[in-house]
């Protein structure tokens, strides 16, 4: 406990941390305008503080609130005053979301909450549009409430789900699969629609769901389990994304996922044949792809092959698996890394997931 | 920092408790629907009835007896709660949805003080909980 408190580590991918929840709190307040212009301000009609009513802002100091909201999570992603400009606008926005239960939403809440503690991690030294990058460590232990909070939700929307009998038994799941039955009809056939009215189907995919929820809780802190979590995390948030109306939630945990890659950049290296056109092509793609500043990049006129790729701990890997490594550290390629780890299984025997 | 988290499993606790889930990350946890069909009571012949407002609208006389024009969705735009005679989705639960219905049965009432013919606004509610049909619920608020 005392290390997490006093630990320092490269904090780079905190400016990015900010700037991404900069950007989903900006969507929300436009969102919570729109909702309230031009005559449908919650406090004029049928609304239920959560606060005392004294406390309910009026029309016109709620929208003073949203703009404030608003100008805070601008100066935020520009960099200006980052870190009390996203508290300002965190609080402006769990003040706002205070005075009307109804308009309460699970995702909403769990993005203010986030971007309350991502504002007291040390997220204002890089991604700035005004004023120089400052390279360094800074403390950790904000991103690690961070993740704690992502993990709170995990663990109480699991735990609800498992003391609900009707949810573990599939029924809830069963009656949401029936709404699919139309497009399963038209795109997938008879043979998809059997299933997703199969009561056992249901119940399997209401323990697959809850069991993932938990094993997220669990394993995003275990550095052997991490990297299976987050793949398991983006297929889960997706797979949500794809089939539920859920606002920014998907894009609220995916972009908190942040705090659990590992702080120090560059430690793996991509070495590309320089001879072929596709490996200076790939190259460039792949360094452009690396937001996360993952990979040394190199183009290399004598290499045997079109990709060597090599890890953290300095091993060297070629063919699938150099992909396989790629795929691991690249966010918009982390989907195919658990496929491409089962395809090269027998070649990464000795090797640890860290 | 534990004040923080300290409020906020607070939150959670009480969330599990309320009919609506509030502050609890409750996620998706039914998938129940309701269908609200909405009456205002009045009086007639010295007999309390039922008068249905398929579309939440009605005329009343205020004190000065002129005819005024009322309506649910005047107060209520919150969904689902502002959609009537028809099978909607009950966000949160199906016991959350019917608390928030009796808090809007209420706001509604309070807010009419001018119709001197209504005595109670009733909602007649169908419900589906997670795909099973259950009770019909009727909840109403009265005039103060």
């Amino acid at each position: 406990m005392k290390s997490w408190l006093t630990e320092e580590r490269e904090a780079h991918l905190l400016g990015l941390l900010r700037v991404a929840f900069s950007i989903l709190l900006l969507l929300l307040t436009v969102r919570m305008a729109r909702e309230a212009w031009p005559d449908r301000y919650f406090g004029d009609i049928f609304h239920m503080p959560l606060l005392p009513q004294g406390f309910v802002l009026g029309q016109r100091a709620y929208c003073a609130l949203l703009a404030l909201q608003a100008l805070g999570s601008v100066l935020a992603l520009l960099g200006v005053l980052a870190r009390p400009a996203l508290l300002m606008a965190s609080l402006c926005g769990l003040y706002g979301f205070f005075c009307d239960r109804l308009h309460y939403h699970n995702n909403r809440y769990e993005l203010l909450l986030l971007t309350l503690l991502v504002s007291l991690t040390p997220c204002d030294r890089s991604f700035l549009l005004f004023g120089g990058t400052r390279l360094g460590t800074a403390p950790r232990w904000a991103a690690r409430l961070v993740g704690a909070q992502l993990v709170i939700v995990y663990l109480a929307s699991s735990l609800g789900k498992l003391f609900d009998a009707d949810w573990r038994g599939g029924t809830v799941l069963l009656s949401r699969f029936a709404l699919g039955k139309p497009f399963a009809e038209h795109y997938l056939g008879s043979g998809a629609v059997q299933l997703l009215s199969a009561p056992w189907f249901a119940q399997a995919a209401a323990i697959a769901a809850i069991s993932s929820e938990l094993f997220l809780a669990i394993g995003l802190w275990l550095p052997r389990t991490r990297v299976l979590c987050l793949w398991l995390g983006v297929m889960f948030h997706l797979g949500i994304e794809l089939s539920a109306r859920v606002e920014l939630f998907s894009h609220t945990m995916l972009c908190g996922y942040l705090v659990f890659v590992t702080p120090e950049l560059r430690e793996r290296s991509l070495s590309w044949n320089a001879r072929t056109s596709a490996g200076q092509m790939l190259g460039r793609l792949c360094a452009r792809l690396d937001f996360l500043a993952r990979f040394r990049h190199e183009q290399v006129d004598r290499q045997a092959t079109l990709l060597v790729a090599r890890d953290r701990a300095g091993t060297v890997h070629s063919g699938l698996s150099a992909w396989r490594e790629l795929a691991r550290a690249t966010p918009l390629l982390f989907p195919l890394w658990l496929p491409l780890l089962l395809l090269t299984w027998r070649q990464r025997r000795g090797s640890t997931w860290r | 920092m534990v004040v923080f988290f300290g409020l906020e499993l607070a939150g959670i606790a009480w969330g599990q408790r309320t009919p609506d889930h509030t502050l609890g990350f409750q996620m998706f946890n039914e998938s129940s629907r309701l269908t609200i069909h909405l009456f205002r009571e009045v009086k007639r012949k010295n007999r309390r009835v039922l008068v249905p407002l398929p579309d939440g609208r009605w005329q009343a006389p205020d004190a000065a007896g002129q005819l005024r024009d009322y309506s649910w969705h005047d107060r209520v735009r919150y969904f689902p709660l502002n959609t009537l005679g028809v099978s909607v989705h009950a966000r949160y639960g199906l016991a959350g949805q019917l608390f928030h219905l009796q808090a809007a049965l209420d706001d509604l009432m309070r807010h009419i003080p001018d119709d001197t013919t209504t005595l109670a606004i009733v909602a007649d509610v169908e419900t589906i909980q997670n795909g099973v049909p259950g009770d019909r619920v009727r909840l109403r608020a009265n005039r103060q």
